[in-house]
Order: C-alpha cells, then sequence, then structure tokens
C-alpha cells in the first residue's frame, strides 16, 4: 500500500468514526495554497477542523506526533480560508481535533481521537 | 466578554499602573494574543497561564483570548502579569466577579500547577497601591508580603495560588492581610557578621578606615597581595553610621527591583557591601539592559562599593564611575527610555603597589620597572583618582603580628566615634543652600574647602613643607585640608591642628613620586 492511498483510507475510516459519534460533515480534502484540511465537520455549534494522521502499526513516531508546530500554522491558516468562504460575517466557534488511525497487519484498526489538540 | 484588572510595571526603582485587559470570543478560529510591547517573559506567558487555569481545574475550552497591557507604548518585562491575565480570563468566564476584581491591584508570576511564584519590586508596587488611592489593597505572592506591608498594615493579601485568590475574590474564603513590625525587623535584620576586631594588626589602616567612614572619604587601599585590603574592606560597613529607616527603606527598593531580595527577607536594615568582580562590564556596574537595571553601584546605594584589583578594571568601567561619585546617582539612557537609579555610595579601592606586588614588601623582591610600574598606576585615570581622599598603605604583617592574641577594637566602638563626628559634620552644613545638600566632609566641593577648612600659620608651615619634599600636587593640597577636617571632627576639635594636618598627609601616598 503507497502513502497516498494509506492516508486516503485513513480518513474514510477517521470521516465514518466521526458521523458514528454524530458529526456533520461539511467538506472534505479542502486545498488551499498553504495548507489542506482533510475533514471539516460539525459538532454541535462548533466546527471541528480535522487532521487525520494514518500509520501503519510497523512505524515508529506515535501519528499525533506528526502535527508539529509547522504544520499546525498551516492547518490554521487553512482554516481561515475556509471560514472566511463559508462564513464570512460571524464565524461560528472552532476547534482544531487530530484523528490518529493506526492500521495494523491484520487489517484491523486502531483509532485514537484528540479533541481541542491545539489551539 | 471583556474584563479588566489592574495591575503594576517597574521603571527604574518606581512602579506605574498597568491596566490588563482581556477579551475572550468564543467564535472563530481559538489564538491567545497579547497586545501592548511584551518582552520575554511577557510574551510566554500565556503558556503558563492556560496551563494553571486547566491545572486550577478551571474548565477552559479553547477561546479567541486577547489581552491587552495598556499604556501599550511601554515595554512590558516579567512574569508578574501572569496572575491578572489568568484572573482576567476567569472573569470573563463568570467564575469572578468584576467588581471584586476592580477593587484590588494585582501582581504574581504562575507555575504550571496554579501555585503563586514571587516578582521583583513588591515594595513600589505597594508604595504605587497607596499613592493611587481607590484600591482596597494589592494582592501579592507570599513570598514579597511582608517586603510589601512594610508601607503599612492591612492592605497587603498574601496569595499562594490561583484558587485561593479565586475563592477569596468569590468570598468563599479570607485572606488575612499581612502585618510587619518594622522597628522590630529593622533590630532583627542590624546584625553584622564580621567585626573590625577581627583584622589582626594594621591599625594604621584601621585608623584610616575610621577617618573614611566618619568624613564620607572615598578611599583607596594599597599593599601586597594577601595583606587584608579585603578583609578590612569588608568590615566598613560595620564601623559606618547605622542607615536611617528612610535610607533603608530606598536601599531595599533598589534590592527588590533588581530581584536580590532573598525570599522571606523584607528589609536590607544593613548598609550593602558591593564587590563585583574586575571583569564587571559598564553596564553590569552602573546599570543598563533594554529595560535598564540598576547596576552594582545603584545596589551599594547607601553602603560600601569595593573594587578589588582596582587598576585591573577596563577603562571605561571606571570612567562611568565618575557621575554617580559626583551626583549620588545614574541616569541610564537608552534609545527608548532614560532612568535615574540613586546611587550614594562610599568607594573602597584596593590594589598592588605594582604589578608583580612586592614594591613594599620589605622582604620579597620586586622585579618591576619603573616604567612598568608608572604604566600600572597610570590606568587609574586623574580625575578618578580626584574622587578618592583617602590612600592608605596596607603593609605585609611580621610574624609576631599575625600571631598575636589580644584583639583590637570592636567595630561598636569605633562606630560610636564615626557617628559623633558625623553629627559635627550634619550641624556644619545644616543651613546652607545647596542644590545638593552636603552630610559630610567627603561631599565639601573646593568652595566649602576653603570655607570650613581654616588653618592655623603652623600647620600652614608644615603643609608647605610637607607638598615641597612629598612633590604632593594642588590636587593633593585640597584632599589634604578635607580629611584633616575629619580628622580633627573625630577629635572633637573645632580647629585644625598640626597633628590633624599631619595625619591627613600620611593619607596621600600615591600622590608621591615614584621612588624606586
Amino acid at each position: 500500500m503507497n502513502r497516498k492511498s494509506l492516508g486516503r483510507r485513513g480518513e474514510e475510516i477517521a470521516e465514518r468514526f466521526l458521523k458514528d459519534r454524530g458529526y456533520r460533515i461539511l467538506d472534505r480534502n479542502f486545498h488551499t495554497r498553504w495548507g489542506e484540511l482533510d475533514i471539516v465537520a460539525q459538532d454541535g455549534a462548533e466546527v471541528v477542523f480535522v487532521e487525520v494522521k494514518t500509520r501503519t502499526s510497523s512505524d515508529f513516531v506515535r501519528p499525533e506526533e506528526a502535527v508539529n508546530f509547522k504544520k499546525q500554522d498551516h492547518l490554521r491558516k487553512a482554516a481561515e480560508i475556509w471560514l472566511a468562504k463559508n462564513y464570512s460575517l460571524e464565524p461560528p466557534p472552532c476547534r482544531f481535533d487530530v484523528v490518529a488511525v493506526i492500521i495494523k497487519k491484520d487489517n484491523e484498526h486502531e483509532i485514537e481521537h484528540l479533541r481541542d489538540a491545539f489551539t | 466578554m471583556l474584563s479588566k484588572v489592574t495591575s503594576a510595571g517597574l521603571l527604574g526603582i518606581d512602579a506605574y499602573k498597568v491596566e490588563v485587559e482581556v477579551d475572550t470570543a468564543r467564535s472563530g478560529l481559538p489564538a491567545f494574543t497579547t497586545v501592548g510591547l511584551p518582552e520575554g517573559a511577557v510574551k510566554e506567558s500565556k503558556d503558563r497561564v492556560l496551563a494553571a487555569v486547566k491545572n486550577s481545574g478551571f474548565p477552559l475550552p479553547s477561546a479567541r483570548i486577547t489581552v491587552n497591557l495598556a499604556p501599550a507604548d511601554i515595554r512590558k518585562e516579567g512574569a508578574a502579569y501572569d496572575l491578572p491575565i489568568a484572573l482576567g480570563i476567569l472573569a470573563c468566564r463568570g467564575v469572578i466577579p468584576p467588581e471584586e476584581l476592580s477593587k484590588y491591584l494585582i501582581v504574581g508570576e504562575l507555575s504550571l500547577d496554579g501555585a503563586i511564584r514571587p516578582v521583583r519590586g513588591a515594595l513600589s508596587i505597594a508604595a504605587l497601591v497607596q499613592e493611587l488611592e481607590g484600591f482596597e489593597g494589592l494582592i501579592l505572592p507570599k513570598a514579597n508580603a511582608s517586603e510589601a506591608a512594610i508601607r503599612g498594615e492591612g492592605f497587603c493579601y498574601p496569595a499562594n495560588s490561583l484558587i485561593e485568590v479565586v475563592r477569596f475574590l468569590n468570598g468563599e474564603e479570607r485572606i488575612e492581610p499581612t502585618k510587619v513590625d518594622v522597628a522590630e525587623l529593622f533590630r532583627e535584620e542590624m546584625v553584622w557578621s564580621v567585626d573590625l576586631a577581627e583584622v589582626k594588626g594594621q591599625e594604621h589602616a584601621k585608623r584610616a578606615l575610621e577617618v573614611a567612614a566618619a568624613g564620607g572619604h572615598n578611599i583607596l587601599l594599597v599593599g601586597p597581595p594577601g595583606t587584608g585590603k579585603t578583609m578590612l574592606a569588608k568590615r566598613l560597613p560595620t564601623i559606618l553610621p547605622p542607615l536611617s529607616l528612610e535610607e533603608a527603606l530606598e536601599t531595599t527598593r533598589i534590592h527588590s527591583v533588581a530581584g536580590l531580595l532573598d525570599e522571606g527577607k523584607a528589609l536590607v536594615a544593613t548598609r550593602p557591601y558591593r564587590s563585583p568582580h574586575h571583569t564587571i562590564s559598564d553596564a553590569g556596574l552602573i546599570g543598563g539592559g533594554q529595560i535598564p537595571r540598576p547596576g552594582e553601584v545603584s545596589l551599594a546605594h547607601n553602603g560600601i562599593l569595593f573594587l578589588d584589583e582596582f587598576p585591573e578594571f577596563r577603562r571605561n568601567v571606571l570612567e562611568v564611575l565618575r557621575q554617580p561619585l559626583e551626583d549620588g546617582r545614574v541616569v541610564i539612557s537608552r534609545a527608548k527610555i532614560s532612568i535615574p537609579y540613586p546611587a550614594r555610595f562610599t568607594l573602597v579601592a584596593a590594589m598592588n603597589p605594582c604589578p608583580c606586588g612586592n614594591l613594599t614588601d620589605p622582604v620579597n623582591i620586586c622585579r618591576c620597572t619603573p616604567q612598568q610600574i608608572q604604566r600600572y598606576r597610570s590606568r587609574i585615570s586623574g580625575p578618578l583618582l580626584d574622587r578618592i581622599d583617602i590612600h592608605i598603605e596596607v603593609p605585609k604583617l611580621r610574624f609576631d603580628e599575625i600571631r598575636r592574641r589580644e584583639s583590637g577594637e570592636h567595630s561598636e566602638d569605633v562606630r560610636k566615634r564615626v557617628v559623633q563626628a558625623r553629627q559635627i559634620q550634619l550641624e556644619r552644613f545644616k543651613g546652607m543652600k545647596r542644590k545638593r545638600p552636603i552630610y559630610c566632609n567627603g561631599q565639601m566641593g573646593a568652595k566649602e574647602a576653603r570655607k570650613f577648612c581654616e588653618i592655623s600659620p603652623d600647620s600652614e608651615h608644615l603643609l608647605k613643607t610637607a607638598m615641597e619634599r612629598f612633590g604632593l600636587s594642588a590636587r593633593a593640597h585640597d584632599k589634604i585640608l578635607k580629611v584633616a577636617r575629619t580628622v580633627a571632627d573625630l577629635d572633637g576639635a573645632a580647629d585644625i591642628k598640626p597633628q590633624h594636618i599631619s595625619e591627613a598627609i600620611q593619607y596621600r601616598s600615591l600622590d608621591r613620586k615614584v621612588e624606586m
């Protein structure tokens, strides 16, 4: 499995996971020149920008550790653009979540959801 | 939601009011911005504040937080705004009633667990609260409370943790305002760990110290290594007149602003003794930094500044001493701001007689050439030497002097004579109209020296002979008169007698030509 398809599979798993928890998916793979938002979802009154990190269990580093400061900055910029496009007048409360998906060798997977991962 | 908390910042040794405004919004992207020229520790404040609030058990969903520190055009430094910012955020979230918050001026650094850590300049901040009026009190770290409470009873509320402050503001917990007995504190702190009696021999040098203390003269100790120059200098504060409460408060304020007050210690009640190493920079000596901090001369305010290995100090460092020696204060000017700090101190300098140190040693032979010695001594400029009234040789001790049993005079006894001599001087200079008041002989200018140091014809004759014999300069002449005045005051004599002059002449050893 190459990196792209691994990522896509992780995002699908994450989307299903969020839907199961009552999130409404507003957008997928919103792309800007400064960064990309994997999933934008609505959780109650809050808009949640979700970064999905997918790894195979053979990887050494925990997936959520890969969301470093630079990545956070990209996400923040992309989120601002998304908000400007969709809510130009009164932006809703927002937060950033990270969903880490670990796909094991036997095709089982583990999901970890970090709410309000950074500001 | 908007909330306001009043806090304080430091400029020089004075505090000024800082309004901490906190705005939180639940809409838009979460962010934490601090405006109002925050520097270093203030910029990092947000991480401490958020962790402290969370760890104190207050829920904190991410939001858009904006903090403004007004006035916005002065740079803010230090961590004292942590507590006000945290309380501002909590007030925005409705945890604290804003009207309670507005009754107090609040300072404190937060640690991640919500405990409150000490800040600098608590004494100055307490003074500000009293000046401002309209405040019920000052909420401050417990470690600073007794220092601030010197300013008065019933308005300094010591706090240990963020939770405690929140409960106090909500009326759920009482905090007893700190009380200190200033007179008692003064008595307790006024103890010396050293005594003049511990110095063996060197009676000559001890006498010179007494004269220096009595007249407020700056003094230079010249002697080979290991003869007790440092030991003598360290004991000079013990024979100086005790600090008045006013002086003690001034000195405490400087030490507090510099963050040098030991935890739990509320008052600097003894004259400070500062001995910076000769590698010190000019900024370290007179003060400096983007937001200027007090230097060694200010920390020595009302006390002693001891410069060991005097010629080893860098030239520019020594030259900056001239302003504080003259004016009793320093003005540190930077591009953005200029701040005056008090710096009235007695300078004690020590040096070897020559580069190898053995020149005046009867046993070890000095191998320095006259040129080397001349160069060594010329590192101290004339104008600076002009401000040092007394030069004294501290010779090497003989074996029997070192082994001698009986101790010399105790500091306390010497101090009594010094206090008496100072009293005479205060009377003398009382009622003089001058821009800068004179308190002791050492502060006399040429004009005053002429007026108060009249000498008899036989003294005149003695002085003339000495000057010719030793090749003394005009500069030395004025110094001799001033020091002779102090010697006479110690004697309780109204006129300067020949013996006073002859003692004063001995205190000019560096003005004599270098003899090989």
